[in-house]
């Protein structure tokens, strides 16, 4: 049970989140697990952001739309999250705990509650507006609907564009048109605020020189990034937009508004490098023939599997990247080609020819954002983003406003998931003491037994207002469907999902005592759960209602063929009718939790997820192998950011230490694991290897990783060769202020992006930056060399590698094939490395060599993995379920796992990612219990002849051998855990003797539906 | 030899005439013995309102060299609005015929009550005769092949009913409120409709050529006398609404035909 301090009264129980991105969205989903209601504000017309633009997500080439469109479908459904569009925060008062915020709505002029988003009126509609969504590649309508899977899927008429004709009223159907539609201005009041407000891109037609808006194959990454995608304005293929040519050669510029001081733009906007690595890599897959070049400043794949992908780029898609800048794309006015003049790295001056030049454009803030930032009264840095504590990195300048995502800073997906997640956590404890005060909840009837009972059908066949009902007969459709055997009422409707429809629907099922309900409409994914609650509302389980596609699958893309369209809608109703015959209720099972976590690592990661949870309010038991907590930031004595990192870790030590809610339990390990989500049961092993069994709701892996330990540059042999970290301490000391040290030579990349680990650390570039920086300010006459393979100081720790060229470290590239080696002559250490601008050897002299040595992933990190059932990478790093939009979620339910024992970061990074962890643990812990899925897996124990087939295809690990006590082992049997059985189906599709079924998709009901399809009927 | 005898020009010329005004001065015309220039042909409407844009197409397409309308003056209409409509037809029709390489000149509309119906018509006729037969006025310089294509292009555009929507539109946004209680200007108006109308003429002009034999955007370009990257985004629209679909490729282009 949780103890949860005394409820001050005036504390909501809601949240606020501005920004409907996947980050406003992924917090909103977060929150609502977590027990609180949630208003979610976006000024567009639907949720989605940019990640609803893109085509693939790199590194896994994973398709942006598929993988958020559920979490839109679900934001969209989900009871406890009010979405507002087409809507902006003005104000916000009051305190932490208790907000009132002023939103401004703008008039959607389309009532949302009777907008069905067929999409009539956008048809009609006489007046073309650049669309917005496909970067001004195509038109959309002064009445519109964003994209197709916008949520919420409703029309909204662009005021600014629409002249009023009327012709939207004329034809819609639904009776949903409203030109008295209103500005109002809403009032809510909340216990915290998230925001999320994204980011723009940045405006290439201000780098002139580059000839956007002027040259007609000169596009910007996003751009491409809809001409790449199927639903894009050029329907999937790459074509060039002067001609419609099929491109050959493709180049791509990096850093346009990044890195770029003399814009006003000196930061690195982080994601440009990995995502036109992408664009490049999915090209191929349109055009087999094309060339492709990228030109980088430095290439800064620095996020997990990036520089594998970069690797892979180059050597399997045959990628060239070419170190430049470009000074000036022009345009050959005949053919519309493209000529870059740039400078190659040894200094000659090259013109080449492209079919078509896509601009990698920067990440910004924009007018909205910085509006917002000025109305809510917070601080924005120079760059313009805003401002956060690198040590509390999801909390703005003012208290109880949260904030996640590209606002803060540029982010790829990951991390802003990862930081909309965290802020979950955050705005948790300040709303704690009103958790589960807000949340609505539906109130149903008592489900009516219909065991036994004959099935006694109801179909309902959509028109969709013209979209089904212009190519198919419907009313024909009804009259069949009534041949149909169990069919006892069958009908037609101008639009199924209504409002009015549904109640009427309701009222039909108890008067004709229906137990059976199928619709014929639109798609299940998003309509679905519409239905089954209209059936729970009429007291029947929502697992009765069966639906058959008969627009999307059929009178959509049968446009042209109605007769055929007609006899199609038949056959998909009467397979839906078959299959309806045979459902059976399904409920899930309620599962206890036990409201605690367990954490592993008491490092900065771990102190930080433990500290989030039991400041939520629950216990948490924080367990860490060696006798002091602290980690790896034990060794650390500064950051860029951070004068004294002990201090830091003094007040967080301190902070746990004294915090009731949490154990720490020191050179303590994990011995073993059982149980499941909600119910585990750990088993940890002091010093003494004494054990205790605990018993969790979740629990979080936190155990961090390693420095390299170099082999090389004659590290451990030269006491004047050391490790960036070692280095620390000595220029605290003043080694550099000493008479001998002329001379400093930093090697980067030991230990990283080679054979052993092929990865980039991610920091050592920072630190690189950090103590080059700090060297010059103890004694500005020591030379400085820092040799390279790519400067990665993504984001604003550009600012650092820029102060370091400015207080004159000179940088000198290296490439792998040419390593620098290191010489000793009379006594002296040299480093001899092959410079690229002079093609020549350079031999620095140097009184110290410091080597920037990578993170590696814990030995131990195997054993833990066995332990927890959950996998590694190639390299030692846990593998996320997602690496997208689940990146601190094992596919385990409730663990979870954060900081460096995921790959190398930040100390920020680590800091926001443990309190993503924490607030996933919270979306577990935070409830009395959890709902099984409903339509798992369960096996007939009549059939079963225990051969376990079954167990290995699970990858949930849901199925267990369960032999009686002291029975034979060969006469077991498999048993499912309703826990951790997702549904998936795949041991009903292994079982060699049918006694594994998966419930809602019974062998029985797929076969009847086969048969109905395949029934030769005279229609 | 056959310059020698040169043939005379005599232009066909469809006059519309109003029942109230012009149809009742034509009937006067006829007792006092007045006689015309040429061989006018005489359509009588109980209102010139009653004119579409379309049926002034659909004129010439049949082989009129010229189209006059005639009508009451201004507010003298006995519909109350017909002559004022016919106008704003007229004016839409005349975009439409030059934008299809016509001399607008070819239609016309005259507004006076009672009026002596010869004058207009023999005014008109000089006029014609200047220009010379439909497509062969030095502006216009067109084959009698292309004189038919571009009508039935311009006429697609009449015909289309998102342009119908608009025309027919006209008076209640620009003399009365738009459904928010807005008014917008006549220039406001004829920006959009201009606006609307050359782009749905491009597009039938694009589609036009790609109707029984499929060619790439070059080529679609060059045959349409449209700049390439126009021709690319007209396809791309009319591809994704269905109308358009890719039939092969030629070398790096793929060429388009008609759905």
């Amino acid at each position: 049970m949780s103890e949860q301090v005394g409820k001050p009264k005036n504390v909501k129980g809601s949240v606020l989140v501005v920004g409907g991105g996947i980050g406003g969205i992924q917090t909103s989903l977060d929150l609502v697990q977590a027990g609180f209601h949630v208003t979610l504000v976006e000024k567009t017309s639907s949720i989605g952001g940019t990640m609803a633009q893109l085509d693939k997500t790199f590194p896994t080439n994973d398709c942006s739309m598929c993988i958020l469109s559920p979490k839109l479908v679900s934001c969209g459904r989900e009871l406890n999250i009010d979405i507002i569009t087409n809507a902006e925060v003005e104000h916000i008062s009051g305190r932490p705990g208790n907000f009132k915020a002023d939103i401004k709505v703008a008039p959607r002029y389309v009532d949302q509650s009777l907008c069905t988003g067929c999409g009539t009126c956008v048809e009609y509609c006489p007046i073309y507006v650049e669309s917005k969504f496909n970067e001004g590649l195509v038109e959309r309508k002064a009445v519109y609907i964003e994209f197709p899977q916008a949520i919420p899927l409703v029309a909204t008429i662009d005021r600014d564009n629409c002249i009023g004709c009327q012709m939207c009223e004329n034809v819609c159907l639904a009776k949903a048109i409203k030109y008295s539609d209103e500005r109002e201005t809403r009032s809510i009041d909340v216990g915290a605020v998230i925001l999320c407000p994204g980011f723009e891109e940045f405006d290439a037609s201000a780098k002139k020189e580059y000839g956007y808006g002027r040259y007609d194959n000169v596009l910007t990454s996003i751009q491409y990034e809809r001409i790449l995608n199927a639903s894009g304005p050029y329907g999937g293929h790459v074509l060039r937009p002067s001609d419609g040519m099929i491109p050959k050669k493709i180049a791509w510029i990096q850093c346009v508004g990044s890195r770029d001081p003399h814009i006003d733009k000196p930061y690195c906007s982080g994601v440009c490098c990995m995502y036109a690595t992408k664009e490049a890599i999915m090209t191929q897959e349109h055009v087999t023939d094309v060339e492709e070049t990228i030109f980088i400043m430095d290439m800064r794949a620095v996020g997990k599997g990036f520089e594998q992908y970069y690797n892979r780029a180059q050597n399997e898609w045959g990628i060239r990247y070419v170190r430049s800048r470009p000074g000036e794309v022009m345009e050959d006015p005949k053919t519309k080609n493209l000529l870059i003049r740039y400078e190659a790295e040894d200094g000659s001056e090259i013109t080449e020819e492209f079919d078509m030049v896509i601009l990698s454009v920067g990440l910004q803030t924009d007018k909205s954002q910085r509006k917002l930032a000025d109305d809510l009264g917070l601080t924005l840095t120079e760059d313009g983003f805003a401002q956060t504590d690198y040590t509390n990195p999801l909390a703005t300048s003012r208290e109880g406003i949260y904030v996640a995502g590209a606002f803060s800073g540029p982010k790829d997906i990951p991390e802003t998931v990862a930081g909309a997640i965290g802020a979950a956590a955050k705005a948790g404890i300040d709303c704690a003491p009103a958790r589960n005060t807000s949340l609505k909840e539906r109130e149903y009837p008592p489900e009516k037994d219909i065991t036994n009972e004959e099935p006694r059908i109801g179909c309902f066949i959509c028109h969709c207002g013209i979209n089904i009902a212009n190519t198919v007969d419907v009313p024909s459709v009804v009259e069949y469907t009534k041949t149909l055997p169990n069919v006892v009422f069958a009908t037609n409707n101008l639009y199924t999902c209504s409002q009015d429809t549904q109640e009427a629907m309701a009222k039909v099922i108890k008067e004709n005592n229906l137990n059976r309900i199928m619709v014929a409409s639109c798609t299940p994914r998003t309509h679905l759960p519409l239905f089954q609650e209209t059936l729970r509302e009429a007291g029947l389980n929502p697992a009765l209602v069966e639906m058959a596609n008969i627009r999307e699958h059929c009178s959509w893309i049968h446009q042209k063929d109605p007769m055929n369209a007609t006899d199609k809608a038949k056959d998909l109703v009467r397979m839906a009718v078959a299959k309806s015959r045979m459902l059976t209720p399904l409920s899930s099972t309620k599962i206890p939790v036990v409201q605690s976590a367990l954490v592993l690592g008491g490092g900065a990661a771990g102190m930080n997820a433990a500290l989030d949870i039991a400041r939520n309010g629950y216990k948490v038991t924080l367990i860490e192998k060696t006798d002091q907590l602290g980690g790896n930031l034990q060794n650390a004595k500064y950051t860029n950011e951070i004068g004294d990192m002990q201090a830091y870790l003094k007040s967080l030590i301190f902070n746990v230490e004294r915090d009731k809610n949490i154990t720490i339990l020191k050179s303590t390990v994990l011995d073993s694991l059982t149980g499941s989500v909600g119910n585990f049961r750990p088993v940890v092993k002091d010093k003494d290897g004494k054990t205790t069994e605990y018993n969790v709701g979740s629990i979080i892996v936190a155990t961090g990783a390693t420095q390299h330990t170099p082999t090389e540059y004659n590290y451990g042999k030269d006491d004047r060769v050391m490790t960036q970290l070692e280095f620390e301490n000595r220029i605290i000391e003043g080694d550099c202020k000493i008479d001998d040290v002329k001379s400093i030579v930093m090697i980067q990349c030991v230990g990283s992006r080679d054979d052993n680990n092929p990865y980039c650390s991610r920091v050592c570039c920072s630190t690189a930056m950090a103590n080059a920086n700090l060297i010059k300010d103890e004694n500005p006459d020591v030379e400085v060399y820092v040799l390279y393979r790519d400067i990665r100081t993504y984001g604003f720790r550009e600012h650092y590698y820029n102060n370091a060229r400015e207080k004159g470290v000179t940088f000198v590239r290296w490439d792998p094939e040419n390593k620098p080696e290191i010489l000793e002559k009379d006594g002296k250490l040299f480093v001899k490395v092959h410079e690229p601008i002079l093609k020549g050897n350079l031999e620095i002299p140097a009184d110290r060599i410091i080597l920037s040595a990578g993170i590696e992933a814990n030995k131990d990190n195997e054993e833990i993995a066995q332990i927890l059932k959950v996998p590694t990478n190639d390299e030692g790093f846990f593998l996320e379920a997602h690496p997208k939009l689940r990146p601190v979620d094992f596919a385990t339910d409730g663990v979870f796992f954060c900081g460096m024992a995921y790959h190398p970061r930040m100390l920020d990074e680590t800091i926001a990612q443990a309190s993503a962890a924490a607030a996933k643990a919270l979306t577990v812990i935070s409830k009395k219990e959890l709902s099984s899925e409903t339509s798992i897996a369960t096996v007939n124990e009549d059939i079963c002849d225990g051969c376990r087939i079954c167990i290995p295809m699970c990858p949930y690990n849901a199925i267990t051998l369960k032999v009686e006590e002291g029975g034979d082992e060969q006469r077991g049997m498999a048993s499912v855990d309703p826990a951790l059985c997702k549904g998936c189906g795949a041991c009903a599709g292994a079982c060699p003797s049918g006694a594994m079924e998966q419930l809602g998709f019974t062998t029985e009901q797929i076969v009847s539906q086969i048969d109905a399809a395949l029934e030769e009927v005279a229609l | 030899m056959a310059d020698t005898k040169r043939r005379v020009f005599n232009p066909k010329i469809v006059t519309y005439v109003c029942n109230w005004c012009s149809s009742a001065s034509g009937d006067l015309v006829g007792p006092i013995r007045t006689p015309y220039k040429g061989i006018p042909r005489i359509m009588r409407v109980l209102c010139t309102g009653r004119i579409q844009a379309d049926d002034i197409l659909a004129t010439l397409e049949m082989g009129a060299d010229g189209v006059l309308i005639a009508g009451c003056e201004f507010l003298e209409c006995n519909y109350r609005t017909g002559n004022m409509i016919a106008k704003k037809r007229v004016r839409f029709a005349k975009n439409l015929l030059s934008m299809a390489g016509f001399s607008p000149e070819r239609i016309d509309i005259s507004l006076g009550f009672l009026q002596l119906i010869r004058n207009p018509v023999d005014e008109f006729r000089k006029k014609i005769l200047k220009l010379g037969p439909l497509g062969q006025a030095p502006t216009e310089g067109l084959t009698p092949e292309q004189v038919r294509l571009n009508l039935a292009t311009a006429r697609k555009v009449t015909q289309d009913p998102q342009v119908g929507w608009l025309v027919g539109k006209e008076p209640m946004l620009t003399e009365k409120t738009n459904t928010y209680g807005d008014t917008l200007s006549e220039k406001e108006f004829d920006e959009m409709i201009a606006s609307t109308i050359t782009e749905k003429y491009k597009i039938h002009t694009v589609l036009s050529k790609i109707e029984k034999v499929p060619m790439t955007i070059p080529q679609i370009a060059v045959e349409a006398d449209l700049p390439s990257n126009k021709v690319f985004t007209i396809i791309q629209d009319l591809q994704r609404d269905g109308f358009v679909t890719e039939e092969g490729k030629s070398g790096r282009y793929y060429q388009y035909i008609q759905a």
